[in-house]
């Protein structure tokens, strides 16, 4: 059977009903929308904020700052919780650390003051002892000039002793006043050819005659304060003269370069010196024979020693009975000394 | 009246009373005649040059002799209060003192001394001081003295 209806009548039925379809499409896809937006952000904003942070704590370097929490519970929210946790980690270590570089500040601090105050009652010690010492001196010498002949011949030896020890505490004073100045007032460093330091101690200090100092490599150009090097190779060339048993002794010196450190060694063909007194050597006021032998401070190896670790370098003995001693000390290429100045 | 004839006081300012002794023994030995006091810190030098405190003015022309490390008053205090005072400002002065630290020379120029001595050697080197200061005193004209006081 066919019904007609009115074409009119019948497409407006299919109008309807396509209109409520794309109606509810419209609806469905605005609510799918809305949903997935509200999704989206509820995912997105604890993300950002985490970023931020991150960003933040990376700028200001405050690990004090936490990522906000606004949903536990999720994946999210745990992520944000860890990042938290370890910000609060970071920032525990953080403190500790600051806490241990303080207290390793007013460390360091303290032994600078307390080195400085032990240099500078060196320097006091020995520059105010000096006086009465030159005095002891000055009045031994008048008695000796105004009534040398009223005395016996013993009083005139007794006088002379008094003052030859007088001498005697002068160089150790000189040597204690040298000590303690070492690191706190070097000159300049500047460009300086070695060997040419080495010719400046034979000059001063190898008597003419069958003494033979020769250098068995080449020595370097290097900069350094040319005191330093000077007081360095003029000990141990006078120390192995000083010491030797023969007048025709040989000492030889010898230069390497290790990495970005000059080595240096000076070997005589002395007496050696036994090993159990290879630590003592470098001691303060150390001498191995008294010093009505062989006159000495006994400060020359303290000196060296001094004076190389102020320059960063470090030195060491090879010696035993019968077979020489050779001193090796190393000497960093590029060294800036400490250049304060302790003004008295 | 040129150098060599007229007198110049010599004042040592110093707290060692060997070192005086010393000094005068080197002048007696070097034959100079000049006539030497001695303060034994800053405060007595000040009060001899000026002829206070009962003390008797150092007649000028005079040279100083100025040790640096004193009680009281040390040697650059000394100075200090020396410069200052119009009437005294134009004293030689030499330092004579153990100290040979870098600081202590120059800030002993810096008041305009006229040299810088060291006391070192044996006998602290008064003989060479006495030398110098010979010749020095036959050779060189000193500020002339002035009449009243000075503005």
């Amino acid at each position: 059977m066919v019904t007609k209806i009115d074409r009119k009548e019948a497409f407006a039925a299919l109008e309807r009903s396509s209109v409520s379809l794309a109606s509810s499409l419209l609806i469905t896809g605005g609510c799918v929308f809305l949903l997935s937006l509200g999704v989206a952000r509820r995912m997105m904003t604890p993300i950002v904020d985490l970023a931020s942070t991150a960003r933040r704590v990376e700028s200001e370097s405050d690990f004090s700052l936490r990522a906000p929490l606004m949903v536990a519970g999720d994946e999210i929210g745990e992520l944000n919780q860890s990042f938290n946790k370890m910000l609060k980690a970071i920032g525990d270590r953080e403190c500790k650390l600051r806490e241990r570089e303080d207290r390793l500040r007013a460390a360091n601090e303290e032994l600078r003051r307390s080195n400085a105050e032990l240099e500078q009652f060196a320097y006091v010690a020995s520059h105010d002892l000096k006086s009465p010492l030159r005095a002891i001196d000055n009045l031994a010498s008048w008695i000796d000039e105004d009534s040398g002949e009223l005395l016996t011949n013993e009083s005139k030896a007794d006088l002379e002793l008094l003052r030859s020890r007088v001498r005697r505490m002068d160089c150790l004073l000189d040597a204690l006043l040298e000590y303690s100045r070492i690191g706190q007032q070097e000159d300049e460093s500047r460009s300086i050819s070695v060997a040419e330091i080495v010719d400046q101690c034979i000059a001063l200090h190898v008597p003419p005659g069958d003494f033979s100092v020769t250098a068995t490599t080449r020595l370097p150009e290097m900069v350094a304060p040319p005191g330093a090097l000077l007081r360095v190779f003029g000990n141990l060339i006078s120390n192995a003269i000083k010491h030797h048993d023969r007048r025709d002794g040989r000492i030889e010196i010898s230069w390497r370069k290790l990495d970005d450190t000059h080595e240096f060694t000076v070997r005589d063909d002395g007496p050696g010196i036994d090993p159990r007194f290879h630590d003592r050597v470098f001691e303060l006021f150390q001498t191995l024979k008294r010093r009505d032998e062989v006159e000495g401070s006994g400060m020359g190896l303290a000196l060296v020693k001094k004076t190389v670790e102020a320059m960063g370098g470090r030195i060491r003995i090879e010696s035993a009975v019968r077979s020489g001693t050779a001193f090796t000390f190393s000497w960093p290429e590029t060294t800036t000394p400490a250049s304060g100045h302790v003004d008295i | 009246m040129n150098a060599s004839e007229r007198q110049v006081h010599i004042l040592m300012v110093d707290d060692d009373d060997v070192d005086i002794r010393a000094m005068q023994r080197s002048f007696r030995k070097a034959g100079i005649d000049h006539p030497l006091a001695a303060a034994r810190d800053g405060v007595e030098a000040l009060e001899v040059l000026r002829g206070a405190n009962g003390k008797d003015r150092l007649p000028r022309p005079c040279l100083i002799l100025l040790d640096l490390n004193m009680p009281r008053m040390s040697g650059f205090e000394f100075l200090r209060e020396l410069r200052r005072d119009p009437a005294l400002s134009d004293s030689v002065v030499f330092v004579q003192t153990t100290s040979d630290a870098d600081s202590d020379k120059a800030g002993a120029y810096r008041h305009n001394v006229s040299g810088y001595l060291i006391k070192e050697g044996s006998g602290g080197g008064f003989d060479r001081l006495a030398a110098l200061l010979n010749q020095y005193l036959d050779s060189v004209e000193f500020p002339p003295a002035r009449t009243g006081a000075q503005a």
